[in-house]
């Protein structure tokens, strides 16, 4: 019965969903709009039981005065100063906004920037033609970032022959790369829908605790 | 989905043969759904009822998972695994859950540190109590510690810091990125490769492919993310989905060849496409 109950309802609920969202009228019986509120409601109590277990977690970790503890002490504070200052205030007020604003865009902006090294280094790796397939892929990419700057334009001018380099460029990006993209997105359609249809018929167990 | 499901919210007019929604497509994905299904229902019938089901061709990422997990066990480092954007709603989690299943099981078995990076907290309870599963099935639940699965808020650059913060810290002998992954992609296969752990990817996201292939030992591209479960269960039945899906794509495979051919006859009268919009 533990086995069978969440694999019913899943099933059931994917079929509501499924036939009165994708294939019958909007809105037919509010079924997926009601189902999409249950779910919010768990996420939001989910919210609460995830606050719980960081307090147990990194309550643990100071208590035991594990390494790095000072950094769950200030996670901890941070949690809970900042949760109670939104509850108090809303979270439409200026100065609750401010320490979002003044803090997180420019951290995550600044993580962002750090890409163009990493792409860097995978680039070195990338462009190493020991076989004919990289070497084909070499070129290709660094015809396409020459072509992307001002000096692509004047070894090979877009008014001239095929288009110049830019040309090129947007033959290969729009014809054989858009083939292989689709090639990869149809694959990547039927997988996705081979495992659904796997979840629906209880074969896909794992996320009940199921071998 | 998304999509699907945003235009079927706008919907207007009159239904089409009456009981469809007015969006484009409805028809057709219908009947598209309805052959999966029964393909698969006929594969998984065959395979229940004993018929040999073809081999799933070798997939040298998933092979690959053996080797890194021993690595590490002869190493004396932790094995991590991890996704930022699933949600427990998610297809890619459900792939997630088949990799994360085995792998937990080979370090339990192998007494091998396994750590889980989540970025969704509801997602995180789930991940939690299948590597608990995991480990029961190896027959060492003592084995699991309370910092296996570690829940990082998803945002994603907060997120790729701490997964990087740890890579960094811990020095894992093997990392899987499993799933669907954005511009973190990057960050977290350098680094990755920087600290020397053998690396496998996997993602349907094609903008990502090329950072996880010049990054990672092994990149499972597209469907092939989902295939693990299957592959690494070895169960017939499963196997039974995957060859559904692979006659599936035979079908594509005919509809767009009619399709090209359609087109270049007549692009005006191109019935594939007319069809495949109704």
């Amino acid at each position: 019965m533990k086995r069978q109950v969440p694999i019913i309802l899943t099933t059931v609920t994917a079929v509501i969903v499924f036939f009165s969202i994708i294939l019958f009228k909007p809105d037919a019986a509010g079924w997926p709009g009601k189902f999409d509120r249950m779910r919010q409601f768990m996420a939001a109590v989910m919210m609460f039981m995830g606050m719980a277990n960081m307090t147990r977690v990194h309550g643990s970790v100071i208590r035991k005065k594990d390494r790095n503890w000072m950094f769950s002490v200030w996670l901890l504070v941070i949690m809970y100063v900042y949760a109670i200052f939104g509850l108090i205030v809303g979270n439409t007020n200026t100065t609750y906004r401010w320490f979002y604003n003044a803090f997180i865009p420019p951290i995550n902006a600044t993580m962002y920037a750090m890409v163009a090294f990493y792409l860097t280094s995978a680039s070195f790796k990338a462009f190493r033609a020991r076989t004919v397939d990289a070497a084909l892929m070499m070129a290709c990419a660094v015809w396409v970032m020459i072509s992307n700057v001002p000096v692509g334009d004047m070894l090979w001018s877009s008014e001239s022959w095929l288009g110049g380099m830019a040309g090129v460029r947007d033959w290969i990006v729009s014809v054989p790369n858009s083939a292989v993209s689709r090639g990869i997105a149809v694959g990547s359609f039927l997988g996705g829908f081979a495992t659904q249809l796997r979840i629906f018929l209880g074969l896909e167990r794992r996320h009940l605790g199921q071998g | 989905m998304s999509t699907l499901l945003a235009a079927a919210a706008e919907a207007q007019g009159v239904p089409r043969w009456g009981i469809f929604v007015d969006v484009e497509g409805a028809v057709s994905g219908f009947i598209t759904a309805v052959i999966l299904t029964v393909l698969t229902w006929y594969f998984v019938t065959a395979a229940r009822a004993g018929r040999p089901m073809p081999e799933i061709r070798k997939l040298a990422g998933l092979d690959a998972i053996d080797e890194a997990i021993g690595r590490a066990t002869e190493m004396g480092r932790s094995v991590f695994l991890a996704n930022r954007t699933a949600g427990v709603g998610n297809v890619h989690s459900f792939a997630l859950w088949g990799y994360m299943g085995y792998v937990a099981k080979l370090c339990a078995q192998y007494d091998t540190h396994f750590v889980n990076i989540a970025g969704d907290y509801l997602a995180a309870a789930v991940n939690e109590e299948v590597i608990k599963q995991a480990y029961l099935e190896a027959g060492r639940p003592d084995a699991f510690k309370p910092d296996t699965v570690r829940y990082v808020p998803g945002d994603q650059w907060a997120w790729t810091s701490a997964a990087a913060g740890m890579l960094k810290r811990e020095r894992p002998a093997a990392t899987m990125w499993i799933g669907y992954f954005y511009a973190e992609s990057m960050t977290l296969s350098e680094v990755g490769a920087q600290i020397g752990a053998i690396q496998i990817a996997a993602t349907t996201n094609t903008a990502q492919l090329p950072f996880f292939i010049a990054s990672c030992d092994y990149t499972l591209i597209g469907e092939e993310e989902y295939a693990a479960g299957a592959y690494l269960s070895k169960e017939p039945m499963l196997t039974g989905t995957i060859v559904a899906e692979d006659v599936g794509k035979v079908i594509v495979a005919i509809v767009v060849l009619l399709g090209v051919i359609a087109q270049l006859v007549s692009p005006e009268a191109n019935f594939v496409s007319k069809m495949l919009q109704f």
